[in-house]
């Protein structure tokens, strides 16, 4: 159909290449901060680094905290402040996760990187001063995903580099940081997003990008991200691209959001629940029989899992939603919760090694029906 | 002549039989020009693959559909030779990371002790790495493509190690230009949160009795002859959401009585009819001689290639459904423990064992009428 | 061998001096009834006296039991030896003072001698540090790196300095510092005079040897003496092939730096400590090395334990082979006795001896031990040092076997046992992948009689019976838990040695090996005690059968959706009735119907020997293959043969292309701890043929038609193939 667009497209002009990226170019590096006074609700940590921006000098850092509130964006933020872009290339280098990062990458490619002493300053190219310090950043992103090994090996280059390398650290969990990094880091602690900060965001997004997004998609967004503001951005995203698409491009709607973040839905949820013996919460259910009926307990529990697992939800999902319900439910006792919250973590530990969903989910059925019995 | 299920496999997205809103937003996505990464995922016998196979078509056109197989070696830093087979047509490329091969393996003294996992990679990272960039490197040579892009398709993404999967979200943002993935997954609960994140996630839940019935239809009418509603019920509650096993059930039976008609005996695979035979002897007696009995099948279905979670599941839904009431939970739930630690372990039998005769002192007590006090946790 | 009848009855008497029994040779025959045979030996030695196996005409005593052997009691005889009961062995104990009248001459000049040479061993060490100390703090202030000998290892410290204070091995120490000496002279005849010791026709000297016993300093010390300055490279460097050929390249007189960093001249002699040890991680390292050797100017020395590594049989054929031997007893006591002396401790020659016999002469181990030793106290007596030895002690091995029946008989159980739960557990280390295996293996754990259960009967019995293998079972289930989170989820196999070198290093928790040795070996069998026979698993059908099965998942996945479980559990038995029954049911007249259906899906015969190889229960191929009659089954084979079939690809070998090489650098850090065979290099080599992989797809590989219509798509396969 279009003959006039094919022989060209392999020699496609890199402007034309270009505009494709960004269009293509996911939100979330569109609208990453781009400057540490941009990042959002980390009051304490911006400040302190708008110090060290100031004096220019600056520790080794440790940022720790849940995913998704602007760890990696603060330092890349801060890199950009401190050596302007035409720097920005020699003097930080940034690893993670997906990077090869064993020991002999340690030894190697980081150990070079500090080794080299930054060349001089040069005039910018935007006109533009930058403090450019006279060190380099390595960012190792994920940090918590380093092997023993490799963290071990970092200790030397920390110290014997210093004074021309600075290292930040980011990461989930700083208990897997091993103490004697995390000793020579100072620690930055991110705290999650609150929702009003999150929610402006998000509107700012919609509104840059020319997206419907009611309060109420937002609202989803952010309760099915729980504060991770990057699972929002990319929600919103796809949520967007699946609503233009359809011919007549429809508006976003909170069911929508729910099914993009894989999120089972209230129905078949309070549906499950009632199997197991919880009443359903204040918007009554028509639930004529729950687990009564020809059919004893366990084979109705044993065929709404089977029903459930048809549907093709993840488990885990499953669980935590499950989870969410039962322990703030109104009328089940403390001692009934507890009961149940063993039995997630129990079920989320076995997940987490494989196991089979099918079996854990009945697994969680049936025990959370007999400490509820 | 193929079997059925593959003769009357939905071509295009028209074709398919139910998820009619699913159908109809893959259409818009391959129309729309924006393609993004996806996630498949949803139940064995769904129709994920299908459905993808369609989406491929609408995006490329027929082409698709010319498929070849590959054999890449690769080599490991151990001089191991690893293969990996390749499906691909001229706009797609399709590997399963769990199929690399270890075509030399190093069987240590022991080997009989290890279940050596033949196919898995320690490298699939590697292999992936390697690929991925291979096709993300290579234009687009067809003129006559519609879609800029290639496609890469991973199955059982859900396998794949946690390096392997960290690697992929690097490259899904690097090559976004000329490459997009599509990743089809049982569940997405092994899947680390980045790719999910990177991925437009795409539930193909399993279809529901009626719609298994009109697909089954379908294939009756295509094949002129009539299905019986009775039969059509049978097989359906007999295949458990799964449209693959229900379609090759229905082959099977008119096999053996062209008629379908009158009482249909649902003829269960070998493997399962000797599961069941195995849930029958543990409840018949419960002994040490049994056990070894008892072990003696498991062994052999272990070495039949019949995976430890499938017979510990088939054994334990037959034996839960003709114990007493009491101990149902019971079974189920020491079903879980031990569903677990065979995950966790080496050696799969230790647990399938300690199960059975976990069930074994189950089953005795509730005979003799002796509670267990013990067995709760 | 049963135990004392009454154990710990009798005390052991007060002794009127240090070592009542001195000088004296005992022989221990029979059972005693208050000691077992282990601490009648104890006793006997604690005191002085020294214990041999046979009675000879050097024994003094001969202690008596019950039961005493009959070719003891003839030799008892023939030399006319003076026999003690037990009492009277006690009573000797107590009484006896050998005091100095009593000691024969010849002892006693013997022991003064002995004291002699520790003074004078001693007194020279002194000389040499004080000589030390004084260059040190002569020499400038930084260059020289005056280390404070007390702050030193004692392994370092007590190194030998000299050929002389090397123990042991005298003869290839002088040969090796003979070859060095030599060097310069074979170096300039092109290795072509055999020498003395027909060694100068090498380059290089592999010397062997267990652990301990000096390899490494005798290398340095003949090097040194030589006139060579040594270079070491040990497993704490990277030896890579890379940085071994770099080593080979500073040879070039214009470098004078090899990658260490360390300064190279023609005075130079390598020493690659621990060669053995060279891992996945240096990969190629030992070939390399191996080139090294055959065209290196300064002499290079390896060093390893054991020269039957399959490691090493590149090297065997380049080195001369210099074996070290472990250095009898004596001359390690001597040495020992002169640290002693000099580290101002008392010890006591037959504590030494003791200490030494536990390590297995080890100087390097008996000097750990007495430098550690030496935090807490400065006099060891023998009590404590057996003690000591015991927590260092070196382990016999025993077979599977043997320690299946030792933990599964009736003995280690038993309330009587004398065994420790750390001596059950010992056992399970004697080879940790295996023994669980036993333990698990049918007729041990169920058949045994549990004795637990002989009192009881009817249907507590079999409850309880129950009950217990239910632990047992449950046990050996957590064992394997553990087992996976030792070994993660790639299967290996590592000999003892090389597992206690990664403990420090790898994050795969070694260190519960002993709770995997409680849970998979002490404890089920502490549930089930009784009687037990052997046998061994055998699981290596499941691993080819998967293998088999991957190649029709495969070749099937032209056609079908599934992956490879879903073949197995739905494809297979759909199949089954298609490709096999009818061929049991027709006979050979639907061979070609079978034939088409295979086609299809592009199965070949082997495929279909598979298929039917996967059957269960009333499928199981020998019974399916027996309902086939032969001459359908040749039928099948035949037809198949001449029939053309579709080929969906073809393996990448017979297209001749050349592997792709996964870079090295991009290996997971676990890959250290992989076995690796180093002796396979050629296999990188492939016919290197395949240039243009789309031409050779094209005709090869056989593409389904676009049309959906099937048929024509088969024949147009049938043509190209």
């Amino acid at each position: 159909m279009d003959k006039f667009f094919q022989p060209q497209a392999p020699r496609q002009s890199k402007a034309q290449k270009q505009a494709a990226d960004s269009q293509l170019q996911p939100w979330v590096e569109k609208y990453r901060p781009k400057t540490i006074d941009d990042v959002t609700s980390q009051e304490h940590t911006v400040a302190v680094l708008q110090k060290s921006l100031l004096s220019t000098n600056l520790p080794h850092m440790l940022f720790y905290g849940p995913p998704g509130n602007g760890k990696t964006s603060t330092i890349l933020a801060l890199a950009r402040q401190l050596f302007g872009p035409d720097n920005f290339r020699t003097r930080v280098l940034e690893l993670n996760a997906s990077d090869e990062r064993g020991i002999s990458i340690v030894r190697e490619k980081i150990k070079d990187f500090a080794r080299q002493t930054p060349r001089a300053q040069a005039v910018s190219s935007d006109g533009k001063t930058y403090p450019c310090p006279p060190y380099k950043i390595i960012i190792l992103d994920e940090a918590d995903s380093m092997t023993q090994d490799a963290q071990a090996a970092l200790r030397r280059i920390m110290e014997t580099y210093a004074r021309i390398t600075r290292f930040c650290l980011v990461c989930n969990y700083v208990t897997r940081i091993i103490e004697p990094l995390a000793s020579r880091c100072s620690k930055f602690r991110f705290k999650p997003l609150d929702p009003g900060s999150t929610s402006s965001r998000l509107s700012h997004i919609a509104t840059c990008e020319h997206v419907d997004a009611s309060p109420d998609v937002i609202s989803a967004l952010i309760n099915t991200s729980q504060g991770d503001l990057r699972r929002s951005i990319t929600y919103l995203q796809s949520a967007s691209r699946l609503s233009s698409s359809t011919v007549p491009p429809t508006p976003i709607t909170a069911r929508d959001i729910q099914e993009i973040a894989g999120v089972v839905p209230d129905v078949v949820i309070n549906d499950f629940v009632a199997t197991l013996g919880v009443e359903g919460t204040n918007d009554m259910d028509i639930d004529p029989s729950p687990g009564s009926g020809s059919k004893s307990n366990f084979d109705a529990i044993r065929k709404k899992v089977k029903e459930v697992v048809r549907e093709g939800y993840s488990a885990s999902q499953l669980l935590s939603q499950l989870h969410d319900l039962v322990i703030l439910h109104p009328t089940i006792t403390a001692r009934q919760k507890a009961r149940c919250a063993l039995v997630f973590a129990e079920a989320d530990k076995a997940l987490c090694d494989g196991a089979d969903e099918e079996l854990w989910i009945l697994e969680v059925a049936l025990r959370i029906h007999k400490a509820l019995s | 002549m193929s079997l059925w299920v593959d003769k009357y496999r939905p071509r295009t997205l028209d074709d398919l039989h139910y998820h009619h809103d699913l159908t109809a937003r893959l259409k818009s996505l391959a129309a729309s020009g924006d393609f993004p990464h996806m996630l498949f995922y949803g139940p064995s016998g769904a129709g994920k693959k299908t459905r993808i196979a369609c989406t491929l078509r609408q995006l490329f056109g027929p082409g698709v559909e010319k498929l070849r197989i590959d054999q890449r070696v690769f080599l490991t830093p151990s001089k191991r030779k690893l293969d990996l087979n390749v499906v691909q047509s001229n706009f797609h490329i399709e590997i399963t990371p769990r199929l690399v091969l270890h075509s030399r393996t190093y069987l240590p003294r022991s080997s009989c002790i290890y279940t050596v996992n033949s196919e898995v990679g320690m490298y699939d990272r590697v292999v992936i790495q390697e690929i991925l960039k291979e096709i993300a490197q290579t234009q687009q040579v067809d003129l006559n493509a519609k879609q800029r892009f290639k496609v890469v398709i991973i199955n059982d993404a859900d396998t794949l190690s946690r390096d392997a999967q960290a690697a992929l979200r690097r490259t899904m943002e690097k090559y976004m230009n000329n490459m997009r993935i599509i990743l089809c997954a049982n569940s997405t609960s092994k899947l680390i949160a980045p790719i999910k994140s990177r991925c437009l996630l795409v539930r193909v839940a399993a279809p529901s009795s009626e719609e298994m019935h009109n697909a089954l239809e379908y294939v009756a009418k295509r094949e002129k002859f009539d299905l019986p509603p009775e039969a059509s019920q049978q097989i359906v509650e007999d295949s458990n959401g799964n449209l693959r096993k229900a379609i090759l059930v229905l082959e099977a039976l008119k096999m053996q009585s062209p008629d379908l008609s009158g009482p249909l005996s649902i003829a269960k695979p070998d493997w399962e009819t000797y599961c069941h035979k195995v849930a029958d002897m543990i409840i018949q007696e419960q002994s040490p001689q049994r056990v070894m009995d008892v072990r003696a099948k498991l062994y052999e279905l272990l070495s039949h290639c019949i995976p430890a979670t499938v017979i510990l599941k088939t054994v334990a839904e037959r034996v839960v459904d003709k114990v007493d009431e009491s101990i149902k939970a019971d079974i189920m739930h020491w079903a879980a423990i031990y569903e677990v630690r065979m995950r966790q372990g080496n050696k799969k039998i230790f647990h399938l064992e300690a199960w059975v005769v976990k069930v074994m002192s189950l089953y005795k007590h509730s005979f003799y009428g002796i509670d267990l006090d013990d067995f709760e946790e | 061998m049963a135990g004392p009848r009454a154990p710990g009855s009798k005390a052991v008497p007060e002794p009127q001096c240090a070592e009542p029994l001195a000088g004296l040779a005992f022989v221990f025959s029979g059972e005693l009834s208050s000691f077992s045979r282990d601490e009648a030996v104890d006793l006997a030695k604690r005191f002085g006296g020294r214990v041999t196996g046979q009675p000879s005409s050097r024994t003094s005593y001969v202690v008596l039991g019950d039961d005493a052997g009959p070719s003891k009691l003839a030799a008892i005889k023939k030399h006319n030896l003076r026999t003690l009961s037990e009492d009277e062995f006690l009573q000797l104990i107590a009484t006896r003072n050998p005091g100095g009248g009593e000691l024969d001459e010849k002892t006693r000049k013997k022991k003064e001698k002995e004291q002699d040479a520790i003074r004078e061993g001693a007194r020279e060490m002194e000389k040499r540090e004080k000589a030390a100390m004084k260059e040190a703090k002569a020499g400038s202030v930084g260059s020289a790196k005056a280390v404070d000998t007390s702050t030193q290892l004692w392994t370092v410290r007590y190194a030998p300095q000299t050929l002389k204070e090397i123990c042991g091995n005298k003869g290839q120490v002088e040969k090796l510092l003979l070859w060095l000496q030599d060097w310069p002279k074979s170096l300039k005849s092109g290795f072509s005079k055999p020498g003395k010791n027909g060694m100068n026709i090498f380059r290089a000297v592999m010397i062997t040897g267990p652990p301990g016993i000096g390899k490494t300093t005798s290398a340095h010390l003949c090097a040194k003496l030589a006139g060579f300055t040594p270079i070491e490279l040990n497993a704490s460097d990277a030896r890579s092939k890379k940085l071994v050929e770099l080593v080979i390249d500073s040879h070039k007189p214009n470098q004078k730096t090899n990658a260490a960093g360390v300064e190279i001249s023609d005075k130079s002699c390598l020493i690659m400590d621990e060669v053995d040890g060279m891992s996945a991680g240096d990969r190629g390292g030992v070939g390399a090395l191996n080139q090294l050797i055959k065209k290196t100017k300064i002499p290079i020395i390896c060093i390893a334990n054991d020269r039957q590594a399959q490691k090493l049989k590149p090297l065997i054929a380049t080195t001369y082979s210099l074996p070290f031997k472990k250095p009898d007893a004596a001359a390690v006591r001597s040495r020992i006795l002169t640290v002693a002396y000099k580290e101002k401790m008392k010890i006591p020659a037959n504590v030494v001896d003791q200490l030494v016999a536990g390590a297995q002469s080890d100087i390097r181990q008996v000097l750990n031990m007495l430098s550690t030793w030496k935090l807490s106290s400065s006099t060891m007596d023998f009590d404590e040092s057996k003690e000591l030895v015991k927590m260092n002690e070196k382990y016999a091995i025993m077979t599977p076997f043997n320690v299946t029946y030792k933990i599964l008989g009736p003995y280690t159980f038993s309330p009587t046992s004398r065994e420790t739960l750390g001596d059950k557990m010992e056992l399970y280390f004697h080879d940790f992948s295996f023994v669980p295996l036993f333990i698990q293996a049918p007729e041990n754990y169920l058949k045994t009689q549990p004795v637990k259960v002989r009192n009881l009967a009817g249907p507590e019995k079999d409850l309880k019976e129950l009950e217990l293998m239910d632990k047992a079972a449950t046990s050996i289930s957590d064992g394997d838990l553990v087992d996976g989170l030792i070994h993660g989820s790639v299967p290996r196999v590592v000999d003892l040695r090389s597992l206690i070198c990664k403990v420090c290093r790898s994050e795969q928790h070694w260190s519960l090996m002993p709770l995997h040795a409680v849970l998979s070996t002490v404890r089920p069998a502490s549930f089930i005690y009784g009687n037990c026979q052997q046998w061994l698993g055998q699981n290596s059908k499941q691993n080819k059968l998967s293998r088999q099965l991957n190649d029709v998942q495969v070749r099937m996945r032209l056609k079908v959706s599934g992956d490879k479980s879903e073949v197995r559990q739905s494809y297979i038995p759909a199949l089954f009735p298609v490709i096999v029954k009818p061929l049991m049911d027709v006979g050979a007249s639907a061979v070609d119907e079978v034939i088409d259906r295979m086609d299809d899906y592009y199965l070949s015969k082997e495929d279909w020997d598979t298929i039917v190889e996967l059957g269960v229960d009333q499928n199981k191929d020998e019974l399916v293959l027996k309902k086939i009659p032969a001459a359908t089954k040749t039928a099948l084979t035949r037809k198949y043969n001449s029939r053309e079939h579709p080929i969906p690809f073809h393996k990448a070998q017979d297209l001749g292309k050349a592997p792709k090489k996964i870079a090295a650098s991009e290996v997971p850090d676990l890959e250290e701890a992989f076995d690796v065979d180093e002796d396979v290099p050629e296999e990188v080599v492939e016919d290197d043929q395949g240039e243009d992989e789309d031409v050779s797809k094209d005709k090869l590989i056989k593409m389904p038609k676009a049309n959906k219509g099937k048929p024509a798509a088969a024949k147009a396969k049938g043509k190209k193939g």
